[in-house]
């Protein structure tokens, strides 16, 4: 199944409840918007209806009703500082017998996959609204079930997805492939997307999204804020200072078109000193800098083609990572974006959706702000500087076509085509002589040409039974453009680096059954490959920190495969849900490493793997304005074939938060605890133990005028020392942090 | 409408400013091999009773192993013609009044190999003493030749104090290339001062290393005696370019029982 979650959990679900057609001209519809965290209704959103003068809004109870002309209607929601949404309706096919508003979300998103509607999330510009405490990206990320963070310093954490990190789980942008120029992973894609840019994180976890690639492990899909028409011009300014590192950000935003253009600009910084962990002690080598903008267009060329552009400048300088022997002094992202929606007078032929894209990441680190002392004494290649470079450029179309096939099914068709370089190299200067340097190409010119078609059916094979099936084949072929990187890595693996070609394939099926009106059942099982990384296929000496070994690639390895499943249960009454979801992968031909020397390993296929898991999650609304959620995640894994277990094996853990809103006031107060995990495990060399910890976090905030909100909050709030099991060399997380946010929204 | 105008402008020049990045990743060194076989460097030249004599080389002379080449050039035709017969010496005069010469293996048609285990000193320098036989006609010169130091060989020994105690070992340069890389390595036996006699069994261990960077390589090949004598070929894994340094230990069999052990000889090459 796949789930759209929001960017944090001041989510806004807006529930859409299809109504019997009551009126002579038009179809009555009506609407609920409530915090998709908390469950709490949300009064005040108002509802535009496009071409027309019609603007409703949701009364106290959050509840709103629609009269809205047969045929397709496009509807713009807004609510308070949560985002602006946009809403397909195909009003003449509803059903006359679906008018619960108080349905649990998978059956809304059943009926949504077959009318065109959405099940919608939205939430808040500054993720200030309903937690009132500062958010980046991570934090949006880390808040849904089955993300967590590999850590390797205070910026720029990569998101897993069920434990799995880059490459056995897929992150776009926006449907755009992102690769990363560091071959020491210190450029996590997400670290170019600002939360306040972000429209939703759409996440699949199980039975795997396959449209943007075939991956083992889920994929994330960061999808950006677009540029909405007929709006009037507005202007956000947003400032936050966090005590811990003395850090803040600062964010300015216009946005505002009409009929046929609009534009979202947008432009943010960042930066933070060094921070302090929970025993008082400064994280030396923390601190990072950085300035990101974001340009959205829509251009509305007629009634059936629009024009979207986007375009991202991300600067990052500076960026200390203390888990490494070195820090990132400059990563640069461009990520541009031109995407034509062509909307079909057909019934049969809804729409296509052509998307071209480039994006290059340029990225540099070196240890020239470590002590001299520090370079002298360290374990791996002590008395030199190494300074590192990489370029990743990566082109891109993918071409997206919806088709409907009577009132029940939907199919999706979409070809894509990428052509990705990365080249990275390794200078290293004795410290004690300039002139006695080294040079190596750790990926030495690289570039694949990837082609994926993959198809997606969603069909409604009755009013309670909704199945989805998906396919994708991709074929990729990949080569070494540079002789030295070639011949050293064929010389030191003994294998040949000539080009290779690698064709990947996957399908899966998903069934949701309406028990119930309050009770659903979904069932998924997937067989996915996923083909090789580019470091895993020509890697060339690659410094792994946490073991100090160095890794060669293998362009003799065989893609990873997997079989997954999973069972979800969801139950919703008025006030009160709870969802339970237990998932387990089989993997074989896993991709670990062997030992070839005392420095080095190779990359290999090294047998089968289990991955499993559970977690359940509830809200329980307690009155009109306090809500009590929690959620537990228990994690397993173990290759089955070494008998040990799996690196990068999230904690199990536990959290749960009580909320409140009212028209003026927000505030929060959740509780984290973190299980112990003391297994390690000889072929993972990330497979450190760490302590069980609890943590609690508090936030309030006030809207003091119109427009006017000012946010306090207190992370980790009794100054725990604490770390985790995704935290390189056992990196300490933040100690107590107080954050205040003003945000001012001009309209 | 002029917004409208002004978005596809800059959706035009945004698309050619990111799609226009200049790519300037392929920094680093040029790997571009090149041909090893050509005597391309005139070392020394004469001419002599209507001959021209010509000592060509792969490069200028260094203290190691050097692949040399003799042309003979008749004036009155033109023509390069071939020796009835010629033979050559190397020596250097000592400040103690002492000679020695070098390795050398040769004449092998116009090919003859020169160990240089020293470099030109001031205006101590090598001699080439060539004698030529052509159509009849006897040629002696006496060259001196510049030898520029290098750490390609080295005189080695048990220590006993004699120079008959010795041994040249040699590493035959190459353009070294990051990868694997073949590697020639001689070893002679030094007889007396102006003797060296080629070792044809011995085994060889080698291990390359980057002594300032603190690591070695994989996949290495230790020499082995190939059909030349005293001609020993592996391969070396330079990873990287830089300074590389090769250590040698030797194990010489002497006799029935005994054995001649020479450790820890180190040859340092640069890998561009």
């Amino acid at each position: 199944m796949q789930l759209k979650i929001s960017r944090n959990r001041a989510a806004v679900f807006l529930l859409l409840c299809l109504l019997a057609p009551c009126q002579i001209y038009g179809v009555e519809v009506h609407l609920a918007v409530r915090d998709s965290t908390s469950g709490l209704a949300l009064p005040g959103a108002t509802i535009r209806v496009f071409n027309s003068d019609s603007i409703y809004t949701s009364d106290a109870s959050g509840l709103c009703r629609l009269n809205l002309p047969p045929g397709r209607v496009r509807l713009e929601c807004a609510c308070d500082t949560y985002k602006t949404r946009l809403i397909d309706l195909n009003v003449g096919q509803l059903s006359e017998t679906t008018g619960n508003i108080q349905r649990h979300n998978i059956a809304l998103q059943l009926r949504s996959e077959f009318r065109t509607a959405e099940v919608l999330v939205f939430d808040s510009h500054s993720g200030g609204a309903a937690r009132g405490t500062n958010k980046n990206i991570e934090a949006v990320l880390e808040e849904n079930s089955g993300v967590h963070l590999l850590r390797r310093s205070n910026f720029a954490a990569e998101p897993t997805v069920n434990g799995m990190r880059t490459g056995r789980q897929g992150l776009t942008i926006d449907g755009m492939r992102m690769y990363g120029a560091c071959v020491d992973h210190m450029d996590p894609a997400a670290a170019y997307v600002e939360a306040h840019n972000l429209d939703e994180a759409e996440i699949s976890r199980d039975a795997p999204q396959l449209e943007n690639g075939t991956t083992v492990g889920g994929s994330i899909d960061l999808k950006m804020l677009k540029a909405a028409l007929d709006r009037p011009w507005r202007a956000k300014a947003d400032v936050a200072y966090n005590s811990n590192g003395s850090g803040g950000d600062a964010l300015l935003s216009l946005a505002g078109g009409d009929s046929t253009a609009a534009l979202h600009l947008s432009a943010s910084m960042r930066s933070s000193g060094d921070f302090r962990a929970g025993d008082n002690s400064v994280v030396e080598g923390s601190a990072y800098h950085k300035f990101n903008s974001y340009l959205a267009t829509t251009l509305k060329l007629n009634t059936r083609n629009v024009l979207r552009s986007s375009l991202v400048l991300d600067m990052a300088r500076d960026v200390g990572y203390p888990a490494l022997i070195m820090d990132a002094r400059r990563a640069d992202a461009w990520i541009f974006s031109l995407k034509h929606e062509w909307t079909s007078p057909g019934d049969v032929f809804y729409g296509v959706e052509s998307q071209v894209y480039a994006n290059r990441i340029d990225h540099s680190m070196d240890d020239y702000d470590r002590s001299e002392a520090e370079i002298r004494e360290r374990g791996a290649m002590p008395n030199m500087n190494m300074p590192m470079r990489g370029i990743s450029t990566t082109l891109g179309f993918n071409m997206l076509g919806r088709l409907q096939i009577g009132p029940t099914l939907l199919p999706r068709i979409k070809l894509d085509y990428i052509r990705h370089f990365l080249d990275a190299d390794m200078r290293m200067i004795n410290l004690d002589d300039a002139n006695d340097q080294a040079y190596v190409k750790t990926i030495g010119d690289y570039q694949s040409d990837n082609f994926g078609l993959s198809m997606t059916i969603p069909w409604a094979i009755s009013d309670r039974i909704l199945l989805q099936l998906a396919s994708r084949l991709e074929t990729s072929v990949s080569r070494l453009n540079d002789d030295a990187g070639r011949r050293s890595l064929e010389a030191s693996t003994g294998v040949s680096a000539a080009a290779r070609n690698i064709i990947t394939g996957g399908a899966s099926a998903g069934v949701t059954w309406e028990v119930q009106d309050r009770i659903a059942l979904h069932a998924g099982a997937a067989y996915v490959e996923r083909a090789p990384t580019e470091l895993e296929l020509y890697g060339n000496l690659l410094f792994e920190v946490s073991d100090g070994y160095f890794y060669l690639g293998n362009p003799s390895i065989d893609p990873e495969r997997a079989l997954q499943f999973n069972v979800r249960t969801d139950l919703e009454t008025e006030g009160f849900s709870i969802s339970a979801n237990v998932f387990s992968y089989v993997i074989s031909n896993l991709v670990g490493s062997e030992k070839l020397t005392p420095e080095l390993r190779r990359y290999a296929n090294i047998g089968n793997a289990l991955r499993a898991g559970f977690d359940l999650e509830s809200r329980f609304k307690l009155n009109r304005t306090l809500a009590l959620s929690g959620r537990f995640q228990a994690f397993y894994g173990r290759n089955t074939s070494l008998d040990e277990v799996l690196g990068f094996l999230p904690q199990s853990e536990a959290r749960t938060a009580l909320t409140f809103r009212d028209e003026v006031w927000t505030g929060r107060l959740e509780l984290r605890h973190l299980f112990a995990r003391h297994e390690t495990a000889n072929s993972w060399p990330d497979s450190m133990p760490a302590d069980a910890a609890t943590v609690v976090d508090l936030s309030a905030g006030r809207l003091v005028t119109d427009g006017l909100r000012v946010n306090l909050g207190i992370k980790n709030a009794f100054d725990v020392y604490y770390t985790d099991r995704m935290s390189v060399g056992a990196l300490a997380y933040p100690g107590r942090s107080w954050t205040v946010r003003c945000s001012y929204n001009l309209k | 409408m002029l917004l409208r105008t002004t978005l596809i402008a800059a959706l035009c020049m945004s698309f050619l400013f990111v799609t226009g990045c200049d790519d300037d990743s392929t920094s680093g060194p040029d790997n571009t091999p090149t041909d090893d076989q050509n005597y391309t460097t005139r070392i020394t030249w004469i001419e002599l009773d209507g001959y021209l004599i010509n000592i060509w080389g792969l490069e200028q002379l260094y203290v190691g192993y050097n692949q040399l080449r003799l042309e003979v050039i008749d004036l009155s035709t033109n023509k390069v013609v071939t020796p009835d017969f010629w033979q050559y010496l190397p020596t250097m005069q000592m400040d103690n009044d002492l000679m020695h010469s070098a390795p050398r293996t040769g004449p092998d048609g116009d090919k003859f190999d020169l160990v240089f285990i020293m470099p030109s000193m001031g205006n101590r320098k090598w001699n080439l003493a060539l004698t030529v036989q052509v159509n009849g006609v006897e040629l002696k010169q006496d060259f001196r030749l510049d030898v520029l130091p290098a750490d390609y060989c080295k005189i080695v020994g048990p220590n006993t104090g004699g120079a008959e105690d010795n041994y040249a070992v040699a590493l035959k340069k190459a353009d070294w290339k990051v990868g694997l890389n073949d590697i020639e390595f001689v070893l002679y036996d030094q007889k007396s001062l102006m003797q060296f006699h080629p070792v044809s069994v011995a085994t060889v261990a080698m291990e390359p290393d980057m002594p300032s960077m603190g690591h070695g390589s994989n996949n290495n090949v230790s020499p082995v005696a190939s059909e030349t004598p005293g001609l020993f070929k592996g391969q070396a894994n330079f990873t990287m370019s830089g300074r590389w340094r090769l250590t040698f230990d030797v194990e010489i069999p002497i006799g029935q029982e005994s054995t001649v052990r020479l450790e820890g000889i180190e040859m340092f090459v640069q890998v561009p």
